[in-house]
């Protein structure tokens, strides 16, 4: 298998076949094909062409005033000033550039996770932008070169360089930061490594209160994740109808991010504190949580191969293209200590958990799409077939860690040996040997009978075969299953995952023991036109019918239809309205609310059922919301309206009404929602725009708690009907999540004199959500809080999650003389945020909670943070 | 905190501060300033008093003639020439966008409203009656069909098919200023050579109008102007 | 049901296999095949050598009107004497002059005659991509087509500027219908990440190219764009999306480190909406590749469409997911013991009873392998 090398090979390959190439006819760089690295440019000039955006006082024509407008009525921006154009040799060519550097300070909370999330600002010296176009007008070749670099971790490289029409040739180097977290406390050492180890003086079986004493003074980290990427790719015609491309990328993304660890559930052992229900419990001392932090270290290489002909083939248009996406994680497992004992008295088996990061994988897809036009009724038919396949094999690792589950030593009183489960002889398979293929084929037809008539007719057919089977059965020990938790959960409570034919303590477990293979086919079946009725409304329906099949899931089949309309005029004046409305009806076969039962052991022979059967696998009028019943409208119209010849008005206006035919799972998901814009360009020296939308949606959900008593210990266990005894209705609950957002700008941009220039930005978000919940009866709550908590203190809802963002950002352009210049750039940002998940994580000490260990203090409720730049500006 | 309140007022007195910058840079070294041309695309038409130019134009009537049909070939007909025409020749004679020996000194004197009126008035005047002109010479094939193998744009597309001013259309989009297309037919050929002569060489090039009439006259040789003033001269 | 499955991915295989087989044999055709837009009265005049694929300049001198065309001044002054022998042209030197359905009977008129009167246009254009690449073909050879190879032939144009649809217009108030204005563009710039534009959802809607696009300048640094960047374009119409990027959760995109079109390929695809990929998942796992897997123990939704959990432009959630947890995960988990317990404020660090299903990262602390585990007790992702 390609391991580290992809990169080099391909590279060489793909400059070795492009060197020879005759390089004539014409291409274009159009890469909305392919998926990614199209924009470069950073949180100081996000269009990464700022520096350029300099409007010229002449204008588009000497013929009229003002700027024209889009068919559409948007207006189009005044031209840019052409950058002075020098000869460069003693040739033809003549070459522009521009150097912006200087230096940039923050300050203010400048740590804050919003402030950074994906800037890397740092106090020093910044390259803005470095630009550098060359032209050879009589051959059409150039050259073309932008850049930039905020710090190490936030920069972008990218040449392309090329003959109009012939070639083009394009390479790229960037950095892009991603901030998780900067209130990261990790109570273990070596974060950033596959090991974590627990720091000096805790050891497995310390209490909660020596392990909050080390936490307490934990330094605080930075979680976060860089993607460095660079790419080369070629595009060149090779005759005068076929074109070809090749393309070369490579990600190496580095970093740590929060993860998980699980030690079996704690909230189990809460017991009331001692001033009884309504009062702090006593945190349950068993189980234990432990959010840990994994390394990210995957390199991705992905090549792209195209070829495509423009219709010299007897009018055929092919397009074929084949990508090859190479993921290999170099840190694929991840080992940690923990420093709470799972149940007290067994402290020295289960020391730590071991993770599976992801595994390497590849990942190939061939494409073709060919159309033709046809003479009936000025058609066009056109053909797509695709075939990808996801592989993976990676050497599978050993169910348990043999550091925390030493060999000679057992599981808690379960008897399990750990040296029959912490090496892969305990395994069916040494490798993933996993895969999944997908074939897919689209047909469409289009026919134009007359200018003002136009129908289609497109079939899609997407099939997967999921090839991946794996069996959890050990060989060592004859059982199928697993040790869930890493050995946690039998410590904790004698449970296990096993399944062993004729033994008296396995042979009626209710367990997993192989893995499921989901598949999912697709047939889209749609027809639709449109009619322009006059010259001003065009109409357009379209139905569409969407069979899907799933495997193995709830449903075996699913038909969702949508019926969509759509109105465009212009009858309103000179404003251009578009309004579409779609409705959406989602049946299906009969819902099966457990259809995974081959994959666990009562499929298995020598299965017995036990005498109170087997505990229902969930309530069975829960309806997961990808395969329920479904009834959607969606509303949505855009307004764009003139206002005489230097103003834009425009209005968008939505609305999405969906209902689940459940009452457990997903009941309603509803979104409404306007934005407002207003765009003034008065003359090239001023322009100013305002905005503000809204948006509220509103998600609410039913969900039954079963009736905990009856486990294990009542036939009625088995009993999936809501209403019945196992999900009586008493045990009925429903959550809300209601959310508000605002967002509104200002932006304001003003030429005051040829030397100095200023835009002035303000923008406001804002959003709260609230989750609201509401219960038939206390049987909704675990039976373990009954002893502790009141509806009194339950109340309805979670204190409301707020995030609000002001930022006020100022540019001031001076020119000093024809070629220098300064940049003066300031950004003021503000904000205040409320997450109630991470409530009342203020100290490093409050991570410990009884026997959890939590990482993150999460993001500061309150932030102001200061940009300032000084950047000088030679045009070279 | 404090050094970002710091920074925040740096901030502030910078924009302050902003407009005396402004000043301040505009008196030293030369930079890219905007072109030196009267902007004419947001030109309105405009309206004067006829009577009252009537008063004013006794001087006018030595070269231009008392019914505003010039004296001598030298010079232009006024007579029901565009007045938004009318009114911007004086305004750039006497800003100094257009020059001429004699315009210049006396366009100098004029106040805005006196050259609204004089345009009003000569605007209202009759124009020269209709001549037969010859649209199948080589003045009439420039006029009306331009010459693509040379570049040379049509006449007609902007002064109309008879010389008597642009075509209009009812639209939404900017539109030209029409107003200050002068209306071109029976003036002399003389005139009309040395307006293309002039706009050809850049010696009238002081505004958008007159960027555009300098294309144009470039792409004409000495026998196209010959051949287009007689044209003109005769429709 | 798994024999269906296996015959249409047969079948797309077939029909791909097929075509690369085909691949050579049709490149030697198509270079047999001459230049589409011959001129009529003279294309008998092809000479014998033309055997070549290559475009020569006499191959234009024939398609193109004996205009000056604002070309090469080198072969200005006598143009059929020369300069059109077989050598090599540039491509733009043959774009053809489309039909204008609303001046039948106007001729080109080259672009010198254009520019005459459209100087400032001419000046600001030549500084576009779109028209440097026409100026860099005319350098070398004679006639061109330039302006009228977008805006049709000119004369009647000319002649009567203010009359409307005279010319091939590409703005608001242009008499020129939207489907002549976007096939004109299509002539060149066939095929590609274009091949679906027919029946796309832009094409449908009454989009022209010139809503995103302005070849008349250079307003972004790509893509000939009708403003300063992709991302401001798209915004025009989809504001509610734009502002879904400020949430608290995003894609980069204000911070200038994605575009839309990093995703979606707004001239039409077969995958709603408007993705470069076959799927949805297909396009996230670009970037996204570690989640690709296949995993031994695959996460159902997740194996289905990552927007079962995620939005994909920003959310107010932490990681783009459409719900906090934990009741993102009981939309489904309604299964017995600790999932489908209702979970409240007294679950909350500081709440009366603080619960780990609650608490900071909520289920995902136990199932971080949410999206698939490869490990053998990777089945409920804890592994």
């Amino acid at each position: 298998m390609l391991k580290r090398k992809p990169l080099t090979a391909l590279l060489s390959l793909t400059l070795g076949l492009v060197g020879p190439l005759p390089l004539l006819a014409q291409t274009d760089a159009s890469d909305s094909q392919r998926v990614g690295n199209i924009q470069y440019g950073n949180i100081l000039d996000p269009t990464g062409w700022g520096a350029f955006a300099v409007p010229d006082p002449a204008g588009m024509s000497y013929l009229h005033a003002g700027q024209l407008r889009t068919p559409t009525g948007m207006l189009y921006p005044w031209p840019h000033q052409i950058p002075d154009e020098a000869p460069l040799g003693t040739g033809d060519w003549t070459y522009t550039g521009l150097v912006e550097f200087g230096y940039i300070h923050t300050s203010g909370d400048r740590n804050d996770e919003f402030f950074r999330m994906y800037s890397g600002l740092k106090n020093g010296a910044a390259l803005s932008l470095l630009a550098f176009s060359a032209l050879n007008p009589k051959t059409g070749q150039y050259v073309d070169f932008r850049g930039s670099r905020l710090s190490s971790q936030d920069q972008y490289y990218r040449l392309r360089t090329g003959s109009y029409g012939n070639y083009h040739i394009e390479a790229f180097y960037r950095d892009i930061p991603h901030t998780l977290s900067t209130t990261a406390y990790p109570l273990w050492n070596g974060v950033g490594s596959t090991n974590l180890t627990l720091p000096n003086g805790l050891a497995t079986g310390s209490t909660p209160a020596q392990v909050q004493a080390v936490e307490a003074n934990r330094p605080r980290q930075t979680l976060s994740v860089t993607r460095q990427s660079e790419g080369v790719s070629w595009e060149s015609a090779l005759t005068r109808n076929w074109i070809g491309y090749a393309g070369v990328t490579s990600e190496h993304r580095t970093g740590d991010r929060d993860w998980g660890g699980p030690m079996y559930l704690s909230y189990f052992f809460a017991a009331p504190g001692p001033g009884g229900p309504g009062t702090p419990s006593i945190p349950g001392t068993s189980g234990g949580q432990y959010d840990t932090v994994r390394p990210v270290d995957f390199t991705t290489t992905d090549v792209n191969l195209g070829l495509r002909n423009k219709g010299g083939a007897a009018g055929w248009l092919f397009n074929f293209t084949m990508t090859g996406s190479f993921f290999r994680d170099n840190k694929s497992t991840l080992d940690y200590a923990v420093p709470f004992a799972v149940a007290p008295g067994y402290n020295s088996v289960v020391t730590g958990g071991t993770w599976s990061l992801e595994p390497d994988n590849n990942y190939y897809n061939v494409r073709l799409e060919a159309s033709h036009p046809l003479k009936l009724w000025h058609g066009e038919f056109s053909i797509s077939a695709a075939y990808s396949s996801m592989r993976q094999n990676d050497a599978l690792q050993a169910p348990l860690s043999p550091m925390y589950c030493p060999s000679g030593q057992f599981i808690g009183t379960t008897g399990i040996a750990c040296a029959n489960w912490n090496t892969t002889a305990a395994l069916s398979q040494q490798d993933g040997d996993a895969r999944i293929d997908s074939g897919l084929l689209n047909l469409r037809l289009d026919f134009r009978p007359s200018a003002k008539f136009s129908w289609h007719l497109n079939l899609r057919q997407r099939d997967e075969d999921n090839m991946t089977r794996y069996t959890m059965y050990n060989p060592l020990t004859g059982q199928y299953g697993y040790v869930p938790e890493n050995g946690a959960e039998s410590t904790a409570t004698r449970q296990t995952e096993l399944f062993q034919p004729d033994s008296p303590l396995y042979q009626s477990n209710f367990a997993q023991i192989a893995s499921i293979p989901f598949t999912y086919d697709d047939r889209k079946t749609e027809l639709g036109g449109s009619y322009r009725v006059n010259q001003n409304n065009t109409l357009s329906a379209s139905y569409l019918l969407d069979y899907q099949t799933p495997r193995p899931r709830e449903r075996t089949y699913i038909n969702d239809q949508h019926f969509k309309l759509g109105w465009d005029t212009k009858a309103f004046g000179d404003a251009s309205l578009r309004l579409s409305y779609e409705y959406q009806k989602r049946t299906g076969g009969p819902y099966n609310p457990d259809p995974y039962l081959d994959a666990y052991s009562p499929s298995l022979p020598g299965y017995l059922l036990p005498a109170v059967g087997y505990t229902a696998f969930t309530v069975a009028q829960m309806y997961m919301y990808d395969m329920s019943n479904l009834d959607a409208s969606k509303l949505r119209a855009i307004l764009t309206k003139p206002l005489g010849s230097t103003a834009t008005f425009t209005a968008t206006l939505y609305g999405n009404r969906l209902r689940y035919g459940a009452d457990i799972g997903r009941q309603s998901y509803d979104t409404t929602g306007a934005d407002l814009s207003w765009d003034w360009e008065p003359t090239a020296a001023t322009s100013m725009s305002i905005h503000a939308g809204i948006e509220s949606s509103r998600l609410k959900q039913g969900n039954v708690n079963d009736n905990e008593a009856l486990t294990f210990s009542s036939p009625e266990q088995a009993d999936a009907q809501f209403g019945g005894p196992f999900f009586p209705y008493a045990n009925f609950w429903t959550a809300t999540d209601n959310e508000r957002d605002v967002d509104a700008g200002a932006h304001f941009r003003h030429v005051f004199s040829p030397r100095v220039r200023f835009d002035l930005d303000y923008d406001y978000t804002y959003s709260r959500g609230l989750n609201s919940y509401d219960y038939a009866s206390l049987g909704a709550i675990s039976t373990v809080y009954l002893s502790i908590l009141t509806a009194a203190d339950i109340g309805n809802s979670f204190p409301p999650n707020v995030y609000r963002m002001q930022t006020l950002t100022g540019n001031l352009n001076l020119t000093l003389t024809r070629r220098v210049g300064m940049r003066l750039y300031g950004k003021y940002e503000f904000g205040n945020y409320a997450d109630w998940n991470y409530a009342g994580f203020n100290t490093p000490a409050d991570l410990i909670v009884g026997n959890r260990v939590f990482t993150e203090l999460g993001p500061q409720p309150h932030w102001h943070a200061m940009v300032v730049g000084v950047f000088m500006t030679v045009k070279l | 905190m404090s050094s970002m309140h710091r920074v925040l007022h740096m901030l502030v007195a910078a924009v302050l501060w902003l407009p005396a910058f402004s000043t301040a840079a505009a008196d030293t070294a030369p930079v890219r300033t905007p072109a030196a041309w009267t902007d004419l695309r947001q030109q309105q038409p405009i309206t004067g008093d006829a009577q009252a130019g009537l008063a004013k134009s006794a001087v006018c009537a030595a070269c231009h003639g008392p019914q505003g049909l010039a004296i001598a070939p030298n010079f232009p007909n006024l007579a029901g020439q565009s007045a938004t025409y009318l009114y911007v020749q004086l305004k750039t004679f006497k800003g100094g966008q257009r020059s001429d020996p004699i315009m210049s000194g006396q366009a100098a004197t004029l106040s805005d409203a006196d050259m609204r009126n004089l345009a009003a008035y000569y605007s209202s005047l009759p124009p020269k009656p209709s001549g037969h002109a010859d649209a199948v010479s080589r003045g009439g094939q420039i006029f009306l069909d331009g010459d693509p193998t040379r570049g040379v744009p049509p006449c007609q597309g902007c002064h109309g098919p008879t010389g008597q001013g642009p075509r209009m259309y009812s639209s939404d989009a900017p539109q030209p200023p029409w107003s200050t297309f002068p209306r071109l037919h029976g003036q002399s050929a003389i005139y009309v050579a040395k307006a293309l002569g002039d706009f050809s060489s850049g010696a009238r090039n002081g505004t958008s109008n007159a960027l555009i009439m300098h294309n144009v006259a470039q792409t004409l040789g000495d026998a196209d102007i010959e051949a287009l003033s007689t044209y003109i001269a005769t429709q | 049901m798994t024999r269906r499955a296996t015959g249409v991915m047969a079948l797309s295989l077939t029909v791909l296999l097929a075509v690369i087989t085909g691949l050579g044999s049709v490149l030697l055709w198509s270079s047999g095949a001459q230049a589409q837009q011959s001129d009529s009265a003279s294309a008998d005049q092809l000479p014998a050598h033309q055997s070549s694929d290559r475009l020569s300049e006499s191959d234009i001198a024939r398609m193109l009107p004996s205009t000056d065309m604002g070309a090469g001044a080198s072969v200005h002054s006598d143009m059929h004497a020369h300069a059109f022998d077989g050598s090599p042209a540039t491509p733009f030197d043959a774009a053809s002059i489309p039909q204008n359905p609303l001046a039948p009977g106007a001729d080109a008129i080259g672009a010198k005659s254009c520019v005459a009167c459209h100087a400032l246009e001419g000046i600001q254009a030549s500084h576009s991509l779109h028209v440097a690449s026409f100026r860099a073909g005319s350098a070398n050879t004679g006639p061109q087509a330039a302006c009228e190879a977008c805006h049709g032939p000119g004369s009647a144009h000319a002649k009567n500027p203010a009359a409307p649809g005279l010319i091939i217009a590409f703005t608001k108030d242009a008499k020129t219908p939207i489907e002549t204005q976007t096939a004109t563009c299509l002539s060149c710039h066939v095929g590609g990440a274009r091949q679906h534009w027919i029946g796309s959802v832009h094409q449908e809607r009454g989009l022209s190219c010139t809503d995103c696009h302005n070849p008349m300048t250079r307003s972004s640094a790509e893509g000939v764009l009708a403003n300063d960047s992709i991302n401001q374009v798209c915004a025009t119409c989809h504001q509610g999306v734009r502002a879904q990027f400020n949430r608290r959760s995003h894609m980069p995109l204000p911070e200038g480190q994605i575009s839309c079109v990093d995703c979606h390929n707004p001239h039409g695809s077969i995958t709603q909406p408007l993705l470069k990929t076959d799927t949805v998942n297909e396009t996230c796992q670009t970037c996204h590749a570690e989640k690709r897997g296949p995993f031994l123990f695959e996460h159902a939704p997740v194996a289905e469409s990552c927007l079962n959990c995620h939005t994909p432009h920003g959310s107010n959630q932490e990681n783009l997911l459409v719900l906090p947890a934990p009741m993102l995960c009981q939309q489904c988990h309604t299964n017995d013991n600790h999932p489908n317990d209702l979970l409240t404020r007294q679950g909350l660090r500081n709440g009366l009873a603080p619960d780990e299903r609650v608490m900071g990262r909520s289920c995902l602390t136990c199932h971080s392998n949410i999206h698939g585990s490869n490990n053998p007790n990777g089945t409920m992702f804890h592994q």
